[in-house]
C-alpha cells in the first residue's frame, strides 16, 4: 500500500500548497449541491430499479408469483396463474411467434439467464396475477426491447391473454 | 510550470486506469454473438433465423439460406445494415458488425458470394449514418427481382418468396 499513501499524500500537498481554501469551499459546495440536484433531473429511472431484496424473496421460485425470478421483464397476466404454466399457453390461446426478449438473473443458481416473453393471444384478458416487472426495458422506441406494446402480432388475434417466461440460453460470457 | 505539468500528468494517469479497468470489464462482458442474436434479433426473426410469414399480413423477413443473397449486390452490402432492424438496434457498431457476420455465416453461408468480406464496425457506423426509414420493402424488392434476373437467386426459391 505504499504506493497509495505516496500518490495520496502527493495529492493532498499538491491540493494543499495550489488551491486557496476559499477556492476548496466553493467547489466543495459545487459538489454537494451537485451532487443532491443530479438525481432530481428527468433521467429514467427504472433501469435503476433495486433487485428484490433479501426479504422480499418470497415467490422467487414459484411460477404463479410475479416475484418469481424468470418474470423479472414480464408486464401482463401470468399464464400459470391463468391454466398455462410458466412456458405453456392456457387452452384456446395461441402463443405468439413474436417475442420480447430480456435477461433475468437467478439468484437461487446466481446465473443470469435469456428469458423469451412470449404473449397468450386469442381469448380476452386473464384478470388473474396482473404483473408488472420492467428490468432491462428499454423506452417504447426500442420497440424490440419494449414489454408495454401488444405482442400479439401474427398469432392471428390481437386480443392478449397472459404471458409466460421460456428459457432460451444464458446470457454470459 | 513544471509543477503544473506534473500535476496533470498524475491526472493522465489516472484517467488511463480508469479507462483501462472500463476496457478490461467491458472484455468481461462481452456477450458472444450468438447471446446478442438471442436478445436483439431472435424475438421476431426466430430462433433459426426463419422469419415469419401470416396470412393477418404481419411479416419478418427470412434470413436463413436467404440473407446472404444480398451480399452479391454492393447496394445489397448496405442495405442489410441500413434496415431499421440493424440501424436503430441499440447495439453499438462492433457488436451490429459482430452479429451480421455471425448471422451472415451461420444461417446464409451457402448463400454468400465467394469473395465475401466480413463487416466491420467502421462500415456499419458508415451506412448507418444514412438508414432506410421508409421503403424497406420496395429496396428489398427491387434487389430480390435484379439477384433473380441475374440468376443470383434460383427459381425455386424466387418462387418460395411471399
Amino acid at each position: 500500500m505504499n504506493w497509495l499513501d505516496s500518490l495520496t499524500e502527493a495529492f493532498t500537498r499538491r491540493q494543499a500548497s495550489h488551491v486557496s481554501r476559499r477556492s476548496f469551499l466553493s467547489s466543495l459546495g459545487k459538489w454537494a449541491v451537485g451532487a443532491s440536484v443530479l438525481p432530481v433531473l428527468p433521467v429514467a429511472r427504472a433501469q435503476n430499479e433495486a433487485p428484490p431484496s433479501e426479504a422480499d424473496m418470497t415467490g422467487i421460485d414459484d411460477p404463479t408469483s410475479c416475484n418469481y425470478w424468470r418474470y423479472c421483464a414480464l408486464d401482463g397476466y401470468i399464464c400459470a396463474c391463468c391454466g398455462g404454466t410458466a412456458t405453456s399457453c392456457p387452452p384456446g390461446t395461441v402463443t405468439a411467434p413474436l417475442t420480447w426478449v430480456g435477461t433475468c438473473h437467478n439468484p437461487v443458481d446466481g446465473r443470469d439467464y435469456i428469458i423469451s416473453y412470449n404473449d397468450c393471444c386469442g381469448k380476452g384478458e386473464c384478470g388473474i396475477c396482473p404483473c408488472l416487472r420492467t428490468e432491462r426495458d428499454k423506452p417504447v422506441y426500442h420497440p424490440q426491447l419494449n414489454n408495454d406494446i401488444n405482442w400479439c402480432m401474427g398469432a392471428g388475434s390481437l386480443a392478449y391473454h397472459c404471458t409466460i417466461g421460456a428459457i432460451v440460453g444464458l446470457a454470459e460470457s | 510550470m513544471l509543477r503544473m505539468f506534473l500535476g496533470q500528468r498524475w491526472q493522465l494517469y489516472l484517467y488511463l486506469c480508469t479507462w483501462l479497468m472500463v476496457q478490461v470489464a467491458a472484455l468481461a462482458y462481452a456477450l458472444s454473438p450468438e447471446q446478442l442474436y438471442a436478445l436483439n434479433c431472435m424475438g421476431c426473426h426466430n430462433v433459426d433465423g426463419r422469419g415469419l410469414e401470416q396470412s393477418d399480413g404481419t411479416s419478418v423477413p427470412r434470413l436463413k439460406d436467404f440473407v446472404g443473397y444480398f451480399l452479391h449486390l454492393p447496394e445489397g452490402r448496405a442495405f442489410i445494415s441500413q434496415v431499421p432492424g440493424v440501424a436503430f438496434s441499440g447495439l453499438n457498431d462492433e457488436d451490429s458488425a459482430k452479429v451480421l457476420n455471425w448471422i451472415l455465416l451461420t444461417q446464409s453461408a451457402e448463400q454468400l458470394p465467394q469473395d465475401f468480406m466480413p463487416y466491420s464496425a467502421e462500415e456499419i457506423a458508415h451506412y448507418r449514418q444514412t438508414p432506410l426509414v421508409d421503403g424497406v420493402k420496395a429496396a428489398r424488392a427491387v434487389m430480390i427481382d435484379k439477384l433473380f434476373a441475374q440468376g443470383i437467386i434460383p427459381q425455386e426459391v424466387f418462387d418460395s418468396l411471399p
